[in-house]
């Protein structure tokens, strides 16, 4: 279980996240929603141990973010909004040697199932002649070699076709339901986040994506 | 199983490009000191050198005249020279005459040497002096040995020493002590050791540019892990970036001396260069010098671009202020710190630099304490 209690962000006079509060069950996806600046990324990054917040408690599998954080990035999986990979290698090159620096072991094979899995079929070819969509699924499936209980995406959807956000989306409910991990995922399409999310939270001040969505009968919590 | 570290991965996956950028200092010096050596055997002066005499000092005399670097020396019969000075082909020719021997010992200075010239000789007023100049030690060494004979003959020691004796004592002392050189000082300077100038292109110096260049494109590894989108995988790994930065840092450094240990074979059996017990020191400080700068700059820079042009630029520089390509013996005399500035020159001159490599460590120390905190 996540519980994120009254955590503030402040970039000198300037302040990003208010009092942010919220709650993940295993098995749940949450959508993050949120015009561009409100702080969805700066949230993911504390809540993936990559950022330390101003004030505010942060608790993981009874973990506290400040005492455990060390421990606490073994469970925790981050996919960047950026496609951290190496271009110039193969995607089962790229698996093989970030699988040498993860905690968790994994063979050859069962690199190849994560891939397959997500339909990332071009195991040999080299990253920079992938297209965006296979990318972006070699981002989420490194982000996965480790095993984490906790996922959070940042928009790992955007800029691609709809064949692979659709595989993208089908396999998280996978992770989400049949793993039982938790998913944190923001992103700007509203289909999306309709199609996979068990819950959405909306940050900043922009009523524009909460009355979206609820006009599409989903109900959205406010996070400040 | 036992599964390879990751950074050995990493260097299975790259062991071509990494063999290019160890092996091109190599072949590049090879190649730039075999061309500049053919280059400066032809712009050598050709000299047809006629010995009609077969005593040792006419002997001694021909190979003193050949030992000098701007000569190019062709020994053959007199008719064929003159034959070649006519068409050009030689600079001028010179004819060690029959009684060279026995005129040096007579003290007879004339006629000792014939020379021939043509109207484009235009090194030979030159080269006439030099060869002058020699036959006029082999007189004065003769003169004075009479003397020494003279003396022993007033003093009633005949059978002391021969003439050949005296001549071969005067020979050997000259080569011990170096009779003809000397230093100068000026006014309350003091005077500048005999130091042999460096060549006008030192191997060293020139494997040193294309080593420079090179260690810069094997680190750009660095360069490219220490990417902020990179940075991010590292939180999520058994270990840390730094970690691995260093754990590279050392693997590429010992291949980086293996391959340096295959230049100074090079060295010896390619370019029969004298190698030394003395050179392994200084040549391991420059190369862990040139490892810590390429792995520190590529901490700070962001684009390989860049960074590939900083080690041109840097190859450059250290070069010219280590003497390489214009040597500037003058220069680091007057300004010390240029030996402090560039480590090329400490190779040169086999010394360590030391304050480069107590810098560079200092810097590593406080990247591994401070630096690299762009995320927590």
């Amino acid at each position: 279980m996540l519980e994120v209690e009254g955590v503030q962000k402040r970039y000198k006079r300037k302040s990003v996240l208010k009092d942010v509060s919220l709650q993940m069950k295993e098995g749940e996806i949450v959508g993050l929603v949120g015009e561009n600046g409100a702080g969805k990324s700066t949230l993911l990054q504390i809540l993936a141990t990559a950022m330390e917040p101003t004030a505010g408690e942060l608790r993981l599998d009874g973990k506290r973010y400040k005492d455990d954080f060390k421990q606490l990035r073994q469970i925790i999986g981050y996919v960047p909004q950026d496609i951290s990979v190496w271009e110039e290698y193969t995607v089962e090159e790229n698996l093989r040697f970030f699988e040498r620096l993860s905690w968790k072991r994994r063979s050859p094979k069962e690199c190849r199932k994560l891939c397959l899995d997500m339909q990332l079929t071009q195991w040999k070819e080299p990253v920079h002649s992938l297209s965006g969509g296979m990318k972006r699924k070699l981002n989420l499936a490194i982000s996965l070699l480790h095993d984490p209980i906790l996922l959070l995406l940042d928009e790992p959807t955007v800029g691609i076709d709809l064949k692979s956000k659709t595989e993208i989306g089908s396999y998280l409910l996978n992770l989400a339901k049949k793993e039982g991990k938790m998913i944190l995922y923001t992103s700007h399409d509203m289909d999306e986040i309709i199609n996979i999310c068990d819950r959405v939270y909306s940050i900043g001040d922009d009523p524009f994506y909460p009355t979206l969505l609820k006009e599409r009968g989903i109900e959205v919590k406010q996070l400040l | 199983m036992i599964r390879m570290p990751a950074q050995f991965y990493r260097l299975k996956n790259e062991w071509k490009s990494v063999v290019c950028w160890m092996l091109v200092p190599i072949l590049l010096t090879v190649f730039v000191m075999k061309t500049f050596g053919a280059l400066q055997e032809e712009a050598k002066v050709p000299i047809a050198l006629i010995v009609e005499d077969s005593s040792p000092l006419a002997r001694q005399l021909a190979h003193e005249i050949e030992k000098n670097d701007m000569l190019s020396v062709r020994y053959m019969e007199l008719d064929d020279a003159l034959y070649k000075l006519k068409q050009h082909e030689l600079d001028s020719a010179f004819v060690i005459r029959e009684d060279y021997s026995e005129s040096v010992a007579a003290n007879r200075r004339n006629g000792l040497i014939e020379a021939y010239s043509s109207n484009r000789s235009f090194a030979y007023p030159a080269i006439s002096e030099m060869v002058m100049s020699l036959a006029q030690q082999d007189i004065s060494r003769s003169k004075a040995a009479m003397v020494i004979q003279q003396l022993f003959h007033n003093y009633g020691m005949d059978d002391e020493w021969d003439y050949e004796e005296i001549i071969e004592r005067s020979e050997e002392k000259q080569r011990n002590e170096s009779l003809l050189k000397t230093s100068f000082s000026y006014g309350k300077q003091a005077g500048q050791n005999d130091e042999k100038p460096m060549d006008f292109l030192n191997s060293r110096a020139v494997w040193a540019f294309f080593a420079i260049i090179s260690t810069f494109f094997l680190f750009d590894w660095m360069l490219k892990e220490s990417r902020p989108s990179m940075q991010v995988r590292w939180l999520y790994s058994s270990t840390t970036f730094k970690r691995h930065a260093l754990w590279m840092l050392g693997l590429y450094s010992l291949l980086t001396l293996v391959s340096d240990g295959l230049t100074l074979l090079v060295f010896h059996f390619i370019l029969q260069e004298p190698v030394t017990l003395s050179l392994l020191l200084p040549m391991l400080a420059f190369r862990l010098t040139l490892n810590l700068f390429a792995f520190l700059l590529a901490i700070v820079y962001r684009q390989v671009f860049v960074y590939y042009m900083t080690g041109i630029a840097a190859a450059l520089l250290l070069t010219v202020t280590g003497g390489a390509v214009i040597p500037l013996d003058a220069f680091s005399r007057k300004w010390q710190w240029v030996e402090i500035i560039s480590p090329v020159r400490s190779l040169m001159m086999t010394t360590i630099p030391v304050v480069w490599l107590m810098l560079l460590l200092l810097m590593l120390a406080v990247w591994l304490v401070k630096g690299g905190k762009r995320i927590a």
